[in-house]
């Protein structure tokens, strides 16, 4: 990112007024470096919410936009299967769709009805995109309509009608564990829906791979005395989050993966290799 | 070869150095790639472009001055000076081939590039250029060689040594874009500033004021083209080499750069991030303390100081008065000790030091502790004071700094008073930590 200011004459797309006016976002992508464009789509009829585009990029939204609805639906088809059908209240999944091309990277998260679709250059790396697509989506999730402005095909799951609550970028929620008597009830959906926390979530394979990353880093890079602050800055995240292995999502594991990599001058697969 | 050691003054009562009319400093290996490096590990790509800026802007503003006062107008002459300045400097040796269009500029022993190498080839794989200063400067001299209405000629480091090419080589190319130029921190803007009335600042004592003139005789009291002179620091290597005597490379940086690329980071992060602040002015503040510990450290223990003054003093309160003398000797400021309990307390002030006075013509007063130099200035002398035995036959291993983390007392540093917060002086704490 940089304090650059956002392109002038970015395109700007407007689509057919709506119920809930839509939002600008503008100040939402200024100073975010590599990214070409953010867009707001009905995951129901793949109208066009809302729109930015670095003008150029070469993107044209309405191009795209119904195939990128398209491709996220078939990524909930296929959640569905792996998952082994929808989960306990019906809701249809909600996948995260990353897209990599030799020249971009397109990320798509459902917020509601809708789908946000962050796309990068591919010069940026992987997981500065999806820290970035993750903040877009929480700051975007308040402007959305609550309902969906279009009825969406029969055949479709509903979204759910309740404010979902912003997934938190580097605090993982606790893991759901099929038979698990910690896990929410089947028949009523009290409160959130979340595990109770009777006793610890298990540990999850990031914690381990954080702890790894972190004991490698401090063996092989030069001034170990500092190279957590390093790590800590270069990754964006606190001292405090790194003393805690256990409580990184998978997200923060990336970025640290990413700024192992850039301190010790490898690349990911030798340093999945060691670590 | 321009006699380069006239044109290095002091500023008597600051303790602060003048090439020309830009304040500078000297700053070893160890504080400049530990900077640039922190200056990347907050900002990423971005880090690149602020540190070629502020390079450029401080370059620009040198140069100008010197073709100004010597009235060098022509191209040759211009680049010729350019190349000189930047040797003296132990920054290294240029070889330009450009004109009006742009061209290549081939670099040797370059300051960061080679002292990379040097320090950390085998450690890690680094896969970017690290010359940005050079950058910067050449940048600089190619745009004032041959100015444009049609922009600036900026520099692109294509090969880097530190990176495991045979070479630097910088190519240059014209962007249409103008010129951004800040406040440079001059000699009389800081005369300027207010420094809290006649006979504030300190009187070094005997020991501080004759290390800092052996120091400044050995670094620029004789032209720099007579480097090979015995005793000069830089004897027998090959003109424009770093300085090597004091087991660091040592170069002379602008002020201007070492302050914005610091405070132009900070501004960022605390901007864009408020809760790494305190992270980046931990790094900021390692920097310096590892470069003042290796710089300072390295004078004392070094032959060619022991040769001339003698072994360093035992009595701690008489070697950190030579310590002192030597920072001065480097442009870094006129500090004074007001208190120290050896192991447990130092308290260090300043009536102006190179940051403060950068800050305050540049940026104004500041709510937060801003003298991130003083701090670890102040830390690197108490570890010197505390765990270095200069009587052995080699005071400073390699690993001695690494070394000092592992095992060792802990300290910690405090601003208590600063300028920039409605003070009269700098002044900062260091502290045991108590275990």
């Amino acid at each position: 990112m940089n304090g650059a200011e956002p392109p002038a004459g970015a395109e700007r797309v407007v689509p057919t007024p709506l119920p809930d006016a839509p939002v600008a976002l503008d100040g939402l992508v200024y100073g975010i470096d590599l990214l070409d464009a953010l867009l707001v789509l009905h995951l129901g009829d793949a109208h066009l919410h809302a729109s930015w585009v670095r003008p150029e990029s070469g993107l044209r939204p309405d191009d795209v936009v119904t195939t990128l609805r398209d491709a996220y639906r078939v990524a909930q088809f296929a959640a569905k299967r792996l998952t082994g059908g929808a989960d306990r209240k019906g809701d249809a999944p909600a996948p995260l769709l990353t897209l990599e091309l030799p020249q971009r990277t397109a990320l798509l998260r459902r917020v509601r009805s809708y789908v946000v679709a962050t796309i990068f250059d591919a010069a940026m790396p992987l997981g500065m995109a999806r820290l970035i697509s993750a903040r877009l989506a929480v700051a975007l999730e308040p402007e959305l309509p609550l309902g969906p402005a279009q009825p969406e095909p029969a055949r479709a799951p509903r979204p759910p009608l309740a404010v979902s609550v912003p997934a938190d970028p580097v605090v993982r929620d606790a893991p759901r564990v099929p038979g698990d008597s910690d896990a929410a009830p089947h028949t009523l959906a009290f409160g959130t829906g979340l595990p109770r926390r009777s006793r610890p979530p298990p540990r999850a394979p990031e914690a381990d791979r954080a702890s790894r990353l972190l004991a490698h880093l401090e063996a092989h890079a030069p001034e170990p005395h500092v190279v957590r602050c390093r790590l800590a800055l270069r990754a964006g995240l606190t001292l405090a989050a790194l003393e805690h292995p256990e409580a990184l999502g998978p997200e923060a594991v990336i970025l640290i993966e990413t700024a192992v990599q850039d301190i010790l001058g490898i690349d990911r697969a030798e340093l999945r290799r060691v670590a | 070869m321009t006699p380069f050691g006239l044109l290095v003054r002091e500023i008597a009562p600051y303790g602060l150095l003048s090439l020309g009319d830009q304040l500078v400093t000297y700053q070893c290996h160890h504080h400049s790639l530990f900077l640039d490096q922190t200056v990347s590990d907050a900002l990423g790509g971005e880090g690149w472009a602020v540190r070629r800026q502020a390079a450029f802007e401080a370059s620009h503003a040198m140069l100008s001055s010197f073709y100004a006062e010597l009235g060098v107008v022509e191209p040759d002459e211009r680049i010729e000076l350019a190349g000189e300045l930047f040797a003296a400097m132990g920054q290294g040796r240029l070889v330009f081939e450009i004109t009006a269009e742009g061209g290549t500029v081939r670099a040797h022993d370059l300051h960061h590039g080679a002292s990379f190498r040097d320090k950390y080839e085998g450690r890690v794989k680094n896969r970017r250029p690290v010359d940005t200063f050079a950058a910067g400067f050449v940048s600089a001299a190619a745009s004032l060689a041959f100015p444009s209405d049609w922009g600036t000629l900026e520099a692109d480091e294509v090969a880097c040594v530190a990176r495991r090419d045979e070479l630097c080589v910088f190519a240059l190319t014209r962007r249409p874009e103008r010129p951004r130029f800040g406040v440079v921190v001059t000699r009389p803007l800081v005369e300027r500033l207010p420094h809290g009335g006649p006979g504030a600042a300190p009187r070094p004592t005997p020991a501080s004021a004759r290390a800092s003139a052996e120091l400044a005789r050995m670094l620029h009291g004789a032209p720099l083209s007579q480097a090979g002179a015995p005793g000069a620091p830089g004897a027998g290597e090959e003109e424009g080499a770093p300085f090597r005597a004091f087991g660091v490379r040592l170069a002379m940086v602008p002020v201007s750069y070492q302050n914005q690329i610091t405070y132009d980071t900070v501004h960022l992060v605390e901007k864009r991030s408020p809760e790494l602040f305190p992270i980046v002015a931990t790094l900021v503040r390692e920097a310096a303390q590892m470069g003042a510990f290796h710089q300072l450290g390295g004078v004392l223990a070094s032959p060619l100081w022991q040769g001339e003054q003698g072994p360093p003093a035992r009595e701690p309160e008489v070697r950190v008065e030579q310590l002192l003398g030597l920072a001065r000797g480097f442009g870094w400021g006129s500090f004074e000790v007001e208190d120290l309990v050896l192991g447990r307390t130092l308290v260090l002030k300043s009536l102006m030091t190179h940051e403060s006075a950068y800050h305050a013509a540049r940026h104004g007063a500041a709510t937060r502790a801003r003298l991130f130099f003083q701090q670890g200035l102040a830390l690197a002398l108490m570890h010197l004071l505390e765990s270095v035995d200069f009587s052995a036959k080699q005071p400073l291993a390699e690993d001695t700094y690494e070394a000092l983390f592992r095992a060792g007392p802990r300290f910690e540093v405090h601003e208590t008073r600063s300028p920039l917060r409605g003070d009269a002086t700098c002044e900062v704490s260091v502290g045991l930590i108590e275990t």
